[in-house]
């Protein structure tokens, strides 16, 4: 499998919650390769949709969701980008960015000289995030402005034993268990229609995958997204250890059919594969899609991830593999001839 | 110049570990050195001759860089570090790392932010995570005591700005070596240094030479960014060289920065002048060395040094070459 080269191909997009048109595209040209049709939708969700041919044949939404956190340039001081207040930024000091302005702007995030701080425990002032593009206040100004969109620069870094390390494994992972579950399934004679979705704005709530649901009324939906692997500072039953395969999680927002059916294909196919519990809202685009028009049977698929919204989110490699098996196993268990409830 | 420079930031020689850093300025000096020595604590030394008798000056820069030790490897395959020089440790969170000597990737861990404000991650709470599964599996790519310095390629940004890890003391590196292919009227031993991040490698060099003068050329946190008080900015980024009176450890010799300050003057070299840098320098080291050496210093004003995206304007880079060259074409021992 090609699973590397997909990811780093994803991991080379920058999409920032409500910034994926561009990526969506590339995105929709990579569903092209197995998909008959193909589009984005007024969200910037990308779709493929691929019919099996049969009258009435279910359709199956796959969904993992193509935008990364990032921040948002506030106002421009001495040549200097402030960033809006609000998520964490921990892992900011020190890290190369990447403004989506006018133009692709490379900058650096600010670190308070350390002779400068006064207690070291003291937490960082708002103040002091502000990401450095090197350029005078005119240049700047001309260069970018309010409101656009920054995120971590993308790199590629291939760890030990099949881990690879990059800004927006989050959730790019996923979507490259679908495009390789597609790739999987191209040729074969399916009784299943697919919808494979590559949805925006999942960092913000999820309304590119409840939009890109309501359009396409699936009769079942499988999403897929990150979760957290045991890791510094995160123990069992927080985390999952990495070495269980895929997560299928059950829990009052998931279809519990669904839910067991995915648990008894990857038992009858030995892929490796763990159990999360999730008592409420998942947090995940399953628990949107599922609310999506009349409703849809929802189920969800974790990918176990080290260091989550950070630009060094690590993923073991056979993990997204384990993913796209189930994934295949799901779409060619319909047997030939069954029709919509 | 500026080939040369990013190529030596692209090295890793964490303090004490400057073995690839020395071995490629050597190999740069060679064809233009009298004499090479180096001793045993690391300083590589390069003799050029003067065209007159004017005396002997010991010119320096550092080729260490700051970085960590692994300290310990974990049940787990992770790494238990620890720091090597002072660097400001809000950038160790999810930061890229070279692993030993052949550079393997890792990344400093980050506990995810969901997990809570108490848990979010502290120094002494991270570790490196190269991938490896288990400490065997670690154990066979590296062992406690080994270096890691940061990862990622140099780049150029803004107007004229250059992104390199272990800048501060490279680009000290780059000038020497520029300097070392020119005639100069007087003797000159330049001199790269081991271990200055920890503040401790050049005394050996200086104590061997006992030169007349000595001057050394390093970078300067710049504080010029607009979260800095204006009380506390140092000198700004594009202002030129600078050329202060003293840094936290040492006053220069006054005459010395005096004559530094008017060659750069005379040579039409744009130049700040500081009283005081925070930070200390091999400066203190030669200055105190046998019966003291009068020392001073030029510096390229820089930000973020001791990260893994120190960045420097190339057009201070160029000042501070111009204003060493300066220095040295009109230094006279007699003078001072």
């Amino acid at each position: 499998m090609h699973t590397k080269e997909l990811l780093e191909r994803l991991c080379a997009m920058s999409a920032r919650s409500g910034r994926e048109f561009e990526a969506a595209q590339e995105v929709c040209r990579l569903f092209a390769e197995t998909c008959g049709e193909t589009y984005v939708t007024p969200m910037g969700s990308a779709v493929g949709i691929r019919r099996c041919g049969l009258e009435q044949a279910p359709l199956v939404l796959l969904d993992a969701h193509l935008d990364q956190i990032g921040y948002m340039v506030s106002r421009i001081e001495d040549g200097f980008l402030h960033l809006v207040p609000g998520y964490d930024r921990t892992p900011l000091p020190g890290k190369e960015m990447l403004v989506l302005g006018r133009e692709r702007v490379y900058g650096i995030a600010a670190v308070l000289p350390p002779h400068l701080r006064k207690n070291p425990d003291q937490p960082d002032d708002y103040e002091q995030f502000v990401v450095d593009i090197g350029c005078s206040q005119e240049r700047a100004c001309e260069l970018a402005a309010p409101g656009d969109a920054v995120v971590y620069l993308p790199h590629f870094d291939e760890l030990d034993c099949g881990h690879i390390a990059s800004p927006s494994v989050d959730d790019r992972a996923a979507v490259v268990a679908i495009l390789l579950a597609l790739e999987q399934t191209a040729g074969r004679e399916l009784c299943v229609d697919i919808a494979a979705v590559a949805s925006s704005r999942e960092e913000i709530g999820g309304p590119g995958a409840l939009t890109a649901a309501y359009g396409l009324s699936p009769d079942y939906a499988v999403a897929l997204d990150v979760t957290f692997g045991i890791q510094r500072g995160v123990d069992a039953p927080d985390g999952v250890p990495e070495d269980c395969g895929v997560t299928i999680t059950r829990g009052p927002h998931l279809n519990r059919r669904l839910t067991e059916t995915l648990f008894r294909l990857a038992e009858e196919q030995h892929i490796p594969h763990g159990v999360e519990v999730e008592p409420g809202n998942t947090g995940t685009n399953a628990s949107s899609i599922r609310a999506a028009g009349n409703g849809v049977a929802a189920a969800l698929l974790g990918l176990p991830m080290r260091y989550m919204h950070s630009p060094a989110e690590t993923i073991k490699l056979s993990n997204i593999e384990a993913a796209a098996n189930l994934l295949t196993a799901y779409l060619t268990s319909f047997p030939g001839g069954e029709r919509r409830a | 110049m500026r080939e040369l420079f990013l190529n030596l930031c692209r090295l890793n020689g964490v303090s004490g570990f400057e073995d690839a850093v020395r071995d490629a300025i050597r190999a740069e000096a060679l064809p233009y050195a009298d004499r090479m020595e180096e001793d045993p604590a690391g300083n590589l030394m390069v003799f050029k001759k003067g065209t007159e008798n004017r005396g002997t000056v010991m010119v320096s820069a550092h080729m260490d860089e700051a970085g960590f030790l692994v300290k310990s490897i974990h049940a787990d395959g992770t790494l238990r570090f620890v720091p090597v020089g002072s660097l400001p440790d809000r950038v160790l969170p999810a930061a890229r790392v070279a692993v030993g000597e052949k550079a393997l990737p890792g990344v400093i861990s980050m506990t995810p932010p969901h997990m809570g404000r108490d848990k979010i991650s502290k120094p002494g709470d991270l570790v490196i995570d190269i991938g490896a599964e288990s400490r065997e599996a670690a154990e066979k790519r590296t062992y406690p005591g080994d270096f890691v310095a940061y990862a990622g390629e140099p780049a150029a940004f803004g107007e004229g700005f250059l992104k390199a890890k272990a800048l501060d003391g490279r680009l000290g590196c780059a000038i020497l070596l520029t300097l070392l292919r020119e005639e100069m009227p007087c003797d000159i031993w330049y001199v790269f240094t081991v271990q200055a991040v920890i503040g401790s490698g050049a005394m050996t060099a200086a104590h061997r030479l006992q030169p007349d003068a000595g001057l050394v050329i390093a970078c300067t946190e710049a504080a010029d960014q607009p979260f800095v008080p204006q009380v506390q900015r140092t000198c700004t980024c594009g202002g030129g060289a600078v050329i202060p009176d003293a840094d936290s450890s040492t006053l220069y010799h006054p005459a010395l920065v005096c004559a530094a300050r008017m060659a750069a003057e005379r040579a039409g070299v744009r130049c700040q002048e500081p009283q005081m840098l925070p930070g200390a320098t091999d400066a203190r080291l030669f200055a105190q060395s046998g019966s003291g050496i009068p020392t001073a210093a030029i510096f390229a004003p820089a930000r973020y040094l001791h990260t893994p995206v120190s960045c420097v304007k190339w057009s201070d880079a160029e000042a501070v070459e111009r204003a060493a060259r300066a220095f040295l074409q009109n230094f006279a021992a007699e003078n001072r």
